[in-house]
C-alpha cells in the first residue's frame, strides 16, 4: 500500500483529515487533498493517483461534475473513484452508476468500511 | 458493491460488449448493448431470470445506443417486469430511443417502460404541503434517526432525543452557543431554515471523538465540524424522506454563523420553530426547525 497515491475530495476539513488518518493507517503515504471539484481536477492532471475519494455536494464544482469531467480525460477514464456522501436517493445512486462509479459510502459512516473498500480496490489494481 | 459482465463471466455466447450489469446500494444498473439480435434471446432469457432474483430496490435498464431490438426482446424484458412485480420490485427503463419508443408504443408496452418519472428528485407540481402536522412529525422523526446514527457511527457514543423531546427556543442556552450551522430550504414544497446549534466545548469533545485524542483543535476545525454534523443529519434524513416519504428536499452545503454573527439569526415563535435537544454523554447539541424564518 506504501507506494498507492490516494485524493480525498471533500469540501469539510474534518471528512478530510478523518479519511487522511484511515488512509494513513493502511499504510498509504502519498494522500492529496482537495476542497471542491476543481481542485480535485488540477490534482489530478498534475500527479497520478491510484484512487479518489470524493464528496458529491461540494461548492464550485460537485462530486458527480468531476466524474463526468474526469471520464471526459483519457488520463483519467478508468480511475477508481469512491463516492463518500450522504446522497443515497436511488436518483443519486443511478446517476452514479451511469458514470463509472466505483463503489459508495454512505455518511455517517465506520472506518473500517473505508478502510476495506479502499484496500479492496487498490489491491485490484496492483 | 459488486459489478459483473455476464457476458465475460458466466454466458461466452455473449460477448463482454453486449450487456453488463452493476449493483450499488440496492440498484442493479443493466446497460444494454447497441445490437441486439435474435439468437442471443436464449441466453438473455437466462440472464434476465437470474437478475430476477436480485435481492435489490430498483433495477435501472440503461437502453444506451440500442435503436431496434427483435420483438422477443420486449416480450424478455416485459416477463421480467413481470417477475420483479411478484416480488414487489421496480424496473425503471432509461434513454429510450425514439425509435425504440415507436416500437414499445406499437406493441403496446408502454407500462412497462415508462416508469422514468419514479426517481426523479423534483416533481414542479408538488405543492407546500408541509405545514401538516403529519409530515412535520415525519421529518422530525427522520431528523432524530439521522442524528442517532450520526453520533453513534462518527463519534462512537449515543444520543437521547425521541419525538417527545420537541421543545420551545427556552431551552436553548444561548449565550453559550458558539457555532450555528444552516441549512435554509425555500421550494415549492417547503420553507423551513434547519439549524445546527453548539457550544465550543461540546464541539472540542466531538473533534477528539472522530479525529482522535492527538487532533490539534483550530477555529476553523471547529467550524467544519458544526457544518459537518449539519451535513450528516440533514443530508441522511433528506435521502430517506425523498425516497421512502416523496418529500422534495434538495442537496444542499450547511452554512456557518459564528458568535459575533448570532443575533442575525431571525427566529420564528412556536409553533412555526421547534427545537429538538440532542443531548450525548459529551453535552447537548440543538437542531431548530423553523418553518417561518425564510
Amino acid at each position: 500500500m506504501d507506494k498507492k497515491t490516494v485524493l480525498l475530495v471533500d469540501d469539510m476539513r474534518t471528512i478530510r483529515l478523518k479519511l487522511r488518518k484511515i488512509c494513513s493507517d493502511l499504510g498509504i503515504k502519498t494522500i492529496f487533498e482537495a476542497g471542491d471539484g476543481n481542485e480535485a481536477y488540477e490534482v489530478l492532471r498534475n500527479f497520478n493517483v491510484d484512487l479518489v475519494l470524493s464528496d458529491w455536494n461540494m461548492p464550485n464544482l460537485t462530486g458527480i461534475q468531476l466524474v463526468k469531467k474526469m471520464r471526459e480525460t483519457p488520463k483519467m477514464a478508468d480511475l477508481p473513484v469512491i463516492f463518500i456522501t450522504s446522497e443515497t436517493e436511488k436518483s443519486a445512486i443511478l446517476e452514479s452508476l451511469q458514470h463509472g462509479i466505483t463503489d459508495y459510502i454512505v455518511k455517517p459512516f465506520a472506518d473500517e468500511t473505508v478502510r476495506e473498500k479502499i484496500r479492496t480496490i487498490l489491491t485490484a489494481k496492483a | 458493491m459488486s459489478s459483473s459482465n455476464i457476458g465475460a463471466n458466466q454466458t461466452p455466447s455473449v460477448p463482454s460488449s453486449e450487456i453488463s450489469s452493476r449493483t450499488l446500494q440496492g440498484v442493479h444498473y443493466i446497460k444494454l448493448p447497441a445490437v441486439v439480435k435474435e439468437h442471443s434471446l436464449a441466453t438473455l432469457i437466462n440472464i434476465f431470470k437470474d437478475w430476477s432474483k436480485l435481492k435489490v430496490d430498483l433495477h435501472v435498464i440503461d437502453f444506451g445506443k440500442l435503436t431496434e431490438a427483435p420483438v422477443g426482446f420486449f416480450r424478455l424484458i416485459q416477463t421480467f417486469e413481470v417477475q420483479l412485480k411478484l416480488n414487489n420490485l421496480k424496473m425503471l427503463s432509461i434513454n429510450i430511443d425514439p425509435k425504440i419508443e415507436e416500437q414499445i408504443h406499437k406493441m403496446s408496452l408502454q407500462q412497462t417502460f415508462n416508469q422514468s418519472r419514479e426517481v426523479k428528485r423534483e416533481d414542479p407540481k408538488a405543492k407546500k404541503v408541509y405545514s401538516e402536522s403529519k409530515h412535520k412529525k415525519t421529518l422530525f422523526k427522520y431528523l432524530i434517526n439521522a442524528a442517532h446514527e450520526t453520533v453513534q457511527i462518527t463519534l462512537n457514543s449515543s444520543l437521547t432525543c425521541d419525538e417527545n423531546c420537541l421543545s420551545k427556543v427556552e431551552t436553548i442556552p444561548l449565550g453559550e452557543i458558539d457555532l450555528v450551522s444552516f441549512v435554509p430550504v425555500d421550494n415549492d414544497f417547503i420553507s423551513v431554515e434547519f439549524r445546527l446549534c453548539s457550544s465550543r466545548p461540546v464541539l472540542e469533545k466531538f473533534a477528539y471523538a472522530m479525529l482522535g485524542k492527538d487532533t490539534v483543535i483550530d477555529d476553523d476545525l471547529l467550524e467544519s465540524m458544526a457544518q459537518e454534523l449539519l451535513n450528516m443529519i440533514y443530508g441522511h434524513a433528506k435521502s430517506n424522506l425523498n425516497d421512502k416519504e416523496h418529500f422534495q428536499l434538495p442537496s444542499a452545503i450547511p452554512k456557518i454563523l459564528r458568535k459575533a454573527d448570532l443575533g442575525k439569526i431571525k427566529r420564528s415563535k412556536p409553533p412555526d420553530l421547534i427545537v429538538l435537544p440532542m443531548i450525548t454523554p459529551m453535552g447537548t447539541f440543538y437542531v431548530e426547525v423553523d418553518f417561518g424564518s425564510l
